[in-house]
């Protein structure tokens, strides 16, 4: 999804939040939603994606259910899944690592902070606090 | 394509305005082109506007007033013998503007913005539409007031260097604006740069200027009663008379530090008149009106939290509205703001401005401009709570889109079915903040039938939110490929089409079309007014070829034209920085 959304904006896997903003008002200045309704959402979400902003993260929260495990949410994150299917150990791999350590070791953090437990989520609370944990440590 | 006019429809006052040589401008209807929104019924003859005003308060029977605090309600409303919808009212006022405008102007009036309370509800911003139809007016959009009034600071900021960010500070400023009308208040902050981005917008649909006057009339009221034993809080023609008064009252205290109210020959029930001599100071009337303007403060406050900013990030505060006048509300605001970031623009015709701004945003007579607006209200579903073991019989809306989500949007969530081979699901759709189903407004709604599967099935709901207020549900049950569709119109629910009979491919083909064409003659525009702009002739040349190549491959339908289409784009950019 992140490949994806650093497609879109035509950035590079090290760009900052200021490079993204500048990214993001480019394209819409240059698609504006009035003309290309379509462009406007997906250049909008993805720079929500890759800005981790509340309004994603709010309905990462919403989609996340007791069959989701935090390695199942990192490959949708930061792989090539458009969903938030289960997923067992062997899909690390699969998983890119982009922006640099920030990212690199926010996901390290999720990860071990669920390692303990049963990979598994019970309830939306405490995935929504897991997706939260992994934003703070990435602030 | 035609001209958009702008129209602010407010409670006590409205507008029109054009767009002229790419500037608003507002036209003189009623002289001042500040148009009261008063009906008046003069024997066969029906008044709008200043001559209806004159006569509102000697026959206040025979007229209506602040008619937009009724849009949305089934009130009827009495006009000589005949009564009439809230639609119905406003749609003559509108008829008005739109006579008298063109007659200044010439040519047709016939497609409209029409501005509206960022806190209107969908039902007052339908029968808002509702009015402009039986006006026989096409509504092109519906936009919110604080928006059109930021879209006309940002248009006077592009001409004014005053007004530009300063150099070095960042590329652009957050703006509040704050909109105290006749009868409503809204509050919105925006991001303003090189786009125009709303954060957060809330307020208050029933607290205005008529608030206001109420607490003059309110006090007189009690004058008459201690002087003269008389009761005239039911009697319709000694208010609409006092009413006149208190807003005389208040405006006078803008100005002044106190003025007096002498009144003789106020109607009474009794046939005999009565007479009030009464001082007003400044201080009365703001003691008078403390807690109402409190609580704009409360929503200024809530807008600030909604687009996570502290006062201390908030660049520039908008004045608008007739209410703003009061040098309380100026004060107040200084207390939060300090008053150096409250540039001046004009209270009363700034909102009609943006709105002939966004006319021709929407025609591409303005391709400068780009607007980034938020949903008004949470779109959600209806769905059982799994909250509690006691409530899970209760039925509750679920937020798909939340309000102040900027436009268009998609977003997608996952509920679960829940009992063993469901076999279907109600799909419906609310707008509304509340959790409860009851208070918000059903908009539509459709069933997907459901593969066998056990409980706790995952479906996946995606809403679509576009401009024009339509909502596109697609909703999937996972694994089993079983999917269904349906476009709704929230500003027009009777129109509402389940897409998932029509063949694929087929759907809204018209729309695609009409969408597509919206998009070419944007890139035309903005490559033939570079090139018009552009003085080098070896750009001229570059451009004018790239606009030939797009403008063949669009004939051609060529498959090569989005990335033809980007070239010329990406062209444009380059050289609109270096002008």
């Amino acid at each position: 999804m992140i490949e994806q959304a650093l497609k879109i904006l035509k950035v590079g896997r090290n760009a900052d939040p200021e490079t993204l903003r500048q990214a993001y008002v480019r394209l819409v200045r240059r698609y504006p939603p009035e003309y290309f309704p379509d462009r406007f959402a997906q250049t909008r979400k993805a720079y929500q994606q890759l800005t981790l902003d509340d309004d994603f993260l709010d309905e990462i929260s919403q989609r996340i259910d007791e069959n989701t495990t935090p390695l199942g949410l990192a490959a949708f994150l930061w792989g090539d899944r458009d969903e938030l299917a289960p997923l067992d150990a062997s899909v690390l791999d699969l998983i890119p690592l982009i922006a640099g350590d920030g990212v690199r070791n926010a996901l390290d953090e999720l990860l071990k902070s669920s390692a303990s437990e049963d990979m598994g989520w019970k309830t939306e609370q405490e995935a929504e606090q897991k997706t939260e944990q992994g934003v703070k440590a990435r602030g | 394509m035609d001209k958009i006019y702008g129209i602010d429809l407010g409670t006590t006052n409205s507008c029109i305005s054009v767009l002229k040589d790419g500037k608003p401008y507002t036209i003189p209807v009623d002289g001042n082109g500040i148009v009261p929104s008063v009906v008046s019924l003069d024997g066969e003859n029906l008044l709008v506007g200043r001559s209806a005003w004159n006569r509102a308060a000697a026959f206040p029977e025979q007229s209506v007033r602040s008619v937009k605090r009724l849009m949305g309600t089934a009130e009827k409303l009495k006009l000589g013998k005949k009564s009439y919808d809230p639609e119905d009212i406003s749609a003559m006022i509108l008829r008005y503007l739109c006579d008298e405008a063109k007659k200044i102007e010439g040519g047709d009036i016939d497609k409209v913005v029409i501005t509206v309370p960022a806190y209107f509800s969908d039902a007052q911003r339908r029968a808002t539409i509702e009015a402009g139809k039986r006006a026989g007016l096409t509504v092109e959009r519906i936009i919110n007031e604080p928006t059109a009034a930021a879209l006309f600071y940002d248009q006077v900021k592009i001409s004014s260097p005053d007004a530009a960010p300063v150099p070095g500070k960042t590329p652009w400023q957050h703006v509040l604006v704050y909109d105290l009308g006749g009868g409503t208040f809204d509050v919105s902050v925006l991001r303003m740069g090189e786009i125009i981005e709303v954060m957060a917008s809330t307020g208050d649909t029933r607290l205005g200027g008529d608030d206001f006057d109420r607490r003059i009339v309110t006090r007189i009221l009690r004058q008459i009663k201690e002087k003269d034993g008389l009761d005239l809080e039911d009697y319709v023609p000694a208010l609409a008379r006092l009413g006149a008064v208190a807003e005389k009252v208040k405006i006078t205290l803008s100005e002044s530090a106190a003025t007096r109210v002498s009144e003789a020959h106020i109607p009474t029930p009794k046939k005999k008149t009565c007479s009030v001599s009464m001082e007003f100071s400044r201080e009365d009337l703001e003691e008078m009106t403390d807690d109402l303007v409190e609580r704009t403060i409360t929503s200024v406050e809530k807008a600030m939290d909604e687009a996570k900013l502290t006062p201390d990030k908030i660049d520039r505060v908008l004045l608008v509205g007739g209410m703003t006048r009061m040098p309380i509300v100026a004060a107040r605001l200084e207390r939060i703001f300090g008053a150096a970031r409250m540039p001046v623009v004009d209270p009363d015709l700034s909102v009609a401005n943006g709105a002939a701004i966004q006319g021709g945003i929407i025609s591409g007579a303005n391709c400068e401009q780009i607007l980034v607006d938020v949903t008004p209200h949470t779109l959600s579903l209806e769905v059982l709570s799994d909250r509690d073991e006691d409530y899970l019989e209760t039925l509750i809306c679920a937020p798909i889109i939340p309000r102040n989500t900027q436009i268009p949007a998609t977003r997608a969530r996952t509920f679960h079915s829940i009992i063993h081979n469901q076999d279907m699901v109600l799909l419906n759709v609310y707008q509304g903040e509340s959790t409860d189903p009851n208070e918000n407004t059903l908009i539509g709604g459709t069933k997907l039938k459901l593969a066998k599967a056990d409980a706790g099935c995952p479906i996946v709901v995606e809403y679509s939110y576009d401009l024009n207020g339509i909502v596109h549900l697609v909703a999937e049950q996972k694994g089993y490929s079983r999917k269904t569709e349906i476009r709704i119109d929230s500003r027009n629910p009777e129109t509402s089409q389940d897409l998932s009979e029509i063949e694929e491919g087929e759907e809204n083909e018209a729309d695609d079309f009409e969408e597509e064409a919206k998009a070419v003659n944007f890139v035309t525009q903005r490559a033939r007014s570079l090139i018009e702009a552009t003085t080098d002739k070896d750009k001229q040349k570059l451009l004018t070829d790239a606009l030939k190549r797009y403008e063949k491959a669009l004939n051609d339908d060529d498959d090569d034209i989005d990335d033809i289409e980007d070239e010329l784009l990406a062209l444009i950019e380059e050289n609109a920085e270096e002008n």
